[in-house]
């Protein structure tokens, strides 16, 4: 559905992955509540710039894809880029890419704390693996395996962690 | 009325009576038309009108009254006193006249009531003095109820004559004002001349001393007099009422003129506008109904006075307080005119808007970079001076910041100036985002960029600040689609401590930049007092450098190169040394990098390559001579030019001199650089990688481009004999060169250990203290004497 549209547009469609430091916690005594105010921000946005894409946290750090055309990622990273709400901000990767992964979710998010997924948080902690090339695929891998993506289905999965 | 009527049929001529009524009428219709046409008019030109209204009246009713009375037929012979008749005639111009004005001059139908009732009154009284003139052989009989009904009519109609003559909102008004007035005059003659009665007399009352006038000369002059003023008048109505007319489409030719204007036009009378044309209508956005009877206090902001001051002409800038409110710059210029007989001025407004955004935007410009529409250098020095001013008042310490991105040159020339560009505005996007709204950002030129940081500041925050700048300027960007990494560099100078004023700040927040960048780059650091040391020590070498460029105090010693294999010495390599008059002898590697940075090195490379040339070409035909290039000399664009000049100019066989680059040299990997070092061996000259081992991924320039011989780095000879690993990598580097054909030289051989490790390695040549220091050139010359010498 989503892929349809995508083909109608004239520019390429792209994926970014990023990861960063959170510094919710010394800016902010409800952590929880500025995330769930970021999330719905950055909902609202892609929404109208046509991004989708999942938000991985675990407390520290982030990892999120977006993907949709190239200069709204550029543009919405260059917003990103200047949030001093994180650190450390490295880029995974930047592809062009054939269809969406999370066509229905204009930022789905998934706490990686919930020891439901021990693989995810592994790699979320562990630098050395981030860094690997293979890292993008690992992540993809991941994605796709705890994000099914329902073609009718625009709302959360039951697995799918809500904001605390 | 029945006496009335018997005087009238059995007393009177009736064709006088008719003229006398005919002049009434003409009389009465002339004056209220002149009076009518006065009251539309202003200052002298009223006052003339009212004056030839007055006469006409006055004449015609005088006229009327006599010609009527020369009707009267009382079978005795009548006779007029010309005394009494004249001033009979001034009474009725003076009372008309008086009562036209006051009507005039005083609105309000009481007033004209009054003045009409007056004018009544007048009649009367010019009625009974010209009675009084008659001189008959007889006497006169009054009837006072008669005389006084004769007056209550002339002040009746009178009164209703002004009220409506001067009404202009009932048309009716237009023939009913002359018909009162008619009615006044003749009805107050009819009947006064029956309220008199004439009885004959013996002796005629000294008619004999009386200047006297017969009836008919007196009907004919008074006719002559009455056409006279009533010709003249209507002459005169006409001739204004044309005038008028030219005067109205004069003025309407003027107000289109006005409309057309491209600058506002007002006309004012004193502080209130009489008038304004379209294009300040436009402008203010008020209707010209809105404008009538405003003042200049409503429509300018302030009270401009110089506006009503008496002078010709003025130029000022005002404003104008438009109809929604807004406040309209405009330049004004005024000029004192006469309008409708008064002094009014007349204000010209030319919009200054346009002109005000157009300066605002070259204020902009000239105050803004371009690209990035942070400050530029002068607005920022001028912010900075302001800020110190006011920080002598308030103490409040801030900071200057002066960041320099790293790498932004390389973006520059590998994705060109438009992604440089972005680049640049993405940086200041981040600034902006980074630092508080009060703080001044700027670009100073370049990549370099500037902010003050406001106060209260302390040192910690100010490093807190600068981290976090370089964190978030250190994030990757993406340009078009391309990854690209840069870094900052900064240096902070916090106003007192660091500098009394803005020049001393900005120059020791570069100091700490360069100091920032020294230190590795991507780091910030604050003034230190030592920083200025230092630069003047290094404003003192570079500008002995230069000296010592010169006065020749630059001077080649040559280190010998060692042939393994023939045992013999198989070339030198030049070394530069500085024999300063003072310090005496100082190495390379406390100058060359200060030399490399203020491009220094391009006329000291090309001293290099022609002493050397010029060294080697006296020695044996087998004798090469090696020769370092700087990184920096590769970018100049004219190294092949050097080089080919400096084999020219000595004759030196090109395969006899061998240039060695280091791996910074190829770091940038550009084409540019490729061709320069392929350019370099189609001269003949050979390339060597110097200082193998001690860089990046060595291996990967070995690919790029194919040496004549590796260099391996003394630090692996040094440890050959104590380190296994260095040992390896000496055996694996020789390998490798012997499978590509490249040659191979041990730099640093000090021992015989080493010396014979070396040859077991199977290194070409060798170099080091063990073979020979450097040497001047006469030592190497007599070196290479006594060989021969040996030899032979």
């Amino acid at each position: 559905m989503a892929s349809q549209t995508d083909s109608m547009d004239a520019a390429p469609l792209a994926r970014l992955i990023y990861r960063s430091r959170s510094v919710l916690a010394e800016k902010s005594a409800d952590p929880d509540g500025l995330l769930a105010t970021i999330l719905q921000h950055a909902r609202h946005n892609n929404e109208r710039a046509g991004l989708t894409g999942v938000l991985l946290f675990d407390g520290e750090t982030f990892v999120q894809a977006l993907e949709g055309s190239l200069g709204n990622i550029e543009r919405v990273y260059e917003a990103i880029a200047c949030d001093q709400r994180h650190e450390a901000i490295e880029l995974i990767d930047l592809s062009i890419v054939e269809s969406r992964d999370y066509p229905n979710w204009t930022m789905a998010f998934l706490n990686t704390a919930d020891t439901k997924y021990p693989d995810l948080r592994r790699f979320m902690t562990n630098p050395a693996k981030a860094a690997s090339p293979h890292l993008s695929d690992a992540v993809f891998d991941l994605l796709q395996n705890m994000l099914p993506v329902p073609q009718h289905f625009t709302g959360g999965l039951p697995h799918f962690q809500a904001m605390a | 009325m029945l006496r009335v009527y018997g005087f009238i049929a059995h007393q009177h001529d009736p064709l006088l009576v008719a003229l006398a009524a005919i002049i009434a009428l003409f009389g009465a219709h002339t004056a209220i038309l002149l009076l009518r046409h006065g009251d539309g008019l202003r200052g002298a030109n009223r006052r003339i009108w009212l004056l030839a209204a007055a006469i006409a009246a006055g004449t015609t009713t005088w006229a009327t009254h006599f010609v009527g009375m020369l009707a009267f037929q009382p079978h005795i012979e009548v006779n007029f006193a010309i005394g009494l008749t004249a001033l009979s005639l001034l009474v009725a111009i003076g009372i008309m006249g008086t009562g036209f004005a006051l009507a005039l001059y005083r609105p309000g139908w009481r007033v004209r009531a009054a003045a009409g009732a007056f004018i009544g009154l007048g009649i009367g009284a010019m009625q009974y003095t010209g009675i009084s003139a008659v001189a008959l052989q007889g006497y006169l009989d009054w009837n006072p109820a008669a005389v006084a009904l004769s007056l209550l009519v002339a002040i009746l109609f009178g009164a209703m004559s002004l009220i409506c003559a001067l009404n202009i909102t009932v048309p009716a008004a237009r023939w009913a004002g002359p018909a009162m007035m008619w009615l006044a005059i003749c009805l107050s003659h009819l009947i006064g001349m029956g309220a008199v009665s004439v009885h004959s007399a013996a002796t005629p009352a000294s008619l004999g001393q009386l200047a006297a006038m017969s009836p008919h000369l007196l009907a004919a002059n008074l006719s002559i007099l009455c056409v006279l003023v009533l010709v003249i008048s209507v002459a005169a109505l006409h001739l204004n009422r044309s005038n008028m007319r030219r005067a109205e489409e004069e003025r309407t030719n003027l107000r289109d003129l006005a409309d057309m204007s491209v600058e506002g036009l007002i006309l004012c009378d004193g502080a209130s506008v009489v008038t304004a044309n379209a294009s300040f209508r436009q402008m203010s956005g008020f209707t010209q109904d809105a404008l009538r009877n405003a003042t200049l206090d409503f429509l300018f902001e302030g009270t401009p006075a110089q506006f009503i001051n008496p002078g010709s002409y003025f130029v000022g800038e005002h404003v104008v307080i438009g109809a929604r409110g807004e406040r309209i710059p405009v330049e004004v210029v005024r000029k004192s005119i006469v309008y409708s007989g008064k002094p009014h001025q007349v204000l010209a407004l030319r919009d200054l808007r346009e002109r005000r955004r157009a300066e605002e935007e070259i204020r902009f410009l000239a105050h803004h970079d371009s690209l990035t529409g942070l400050a530029n250098r002068v607005s920022f020095g001028a912010t900075l001076h302001r800020q110190i001013q006011e920080n002598a008042r308030d103490q409040k310490p801030f900071a200057v910041f002066a960041l320099d991105l790293d790498r932004f040159k390389d973006v520059n020339d590998l994705l060109g100036h438009q992604t440089g560009d972005l680049l640049l505005q993405r940086v200041a996007g981040r600034l902006r985002a980074t630092v508080r709204d009060t703080d001044c950002i700027a670009r100073l030129g370049g990549d370099e960029f500037a902010i003050l940081v406001s106060g209260p500041l302390t040192i910690e925050k100010s490093a807190i600040l600068a981290d976090r700048l370089v964190e978030v300027l250190s994030r990757p960007y993406i340009l078009d689609g391309k990854i690209v990494n840069i870094g900052v560099s900064i240096g902070i100078a916090i106003s007192p401590q660091d500098g009394p004023d803005a020049s001393a700040l900005m120059k020791h927040a570069d100091l700490a930049l360069y100091r920032a960048k020294s230190d590795g780059r991507n780091t910030s650091r604050r003034y230190e007092a030592s920083m200025d040391a230092e630069l003047q020590s290094r404003r003192k070498m570079e500008l002995d450098l230069r000296r010592a460029i010169v006065h020749g105090h630059l001077e080649m010693h040559y280190q010998p190169l060692f042939n393994v294999r023939t045992q013999s010495v198989r070339g030198f390599e030049a070394l530069l040394r500085w024999r300063h008059p003072i310090e005496g002898l100082i190495s390379p590697n406390d100058f060359i990098p200060m030399a490399e940075e203020t491009g220094l090195i391009l006329p000291i490379g090309e001293f290099v390559l022609n002493a050397s040339t010029r060294e080697a070409a006296s020695w044996d035909n087998e004798i090469s001579v090696s020769v370092n290039l700087s990184a920096v000399q590769f970018s100049g664009g004219k190294l092949v030019e050097t080089v080919r000049a400096a084999l020219a100019g000595s004759g030196l066989a090109p395969e006899r001199l061998e240039l060695e680059i280091t791996e910074s040299v190829l770091l940038q990997e550009s084409a540019d650089t490729l061709k320069t070092l392929h350019q370099l061996r189609d001269l003949g000259v050979r390339i060597a990688m110097d200082d193998f081992g001690t860089g990046y991924s060595s291996l990967r320039y070995l690919r790029s481009f194919p040496f004549d011989r590796i260099k391996i780095d003394r630090s692996f000879i040094q440890e050959m004999l104590s380190n296994n690993e260095s040992a390896a990598i000496i055996s694996a580097v020789v390998a490798l060169s012997q499978r590509l054909g490249i040659m191979t030289t041990a730099e640093g051989v000090e021992t015989e250990e080493q010396m014979s490790r070396i040859q077991a390695e199977g290194c070409d040549t060798v170099q080091g203290f063990l073979i020979g220091r450097p040497a001047t050139p006469e030592e190497v010359g007599k070196y290479l004497r006594t060989r021969v010498k040996e030899t032979a």
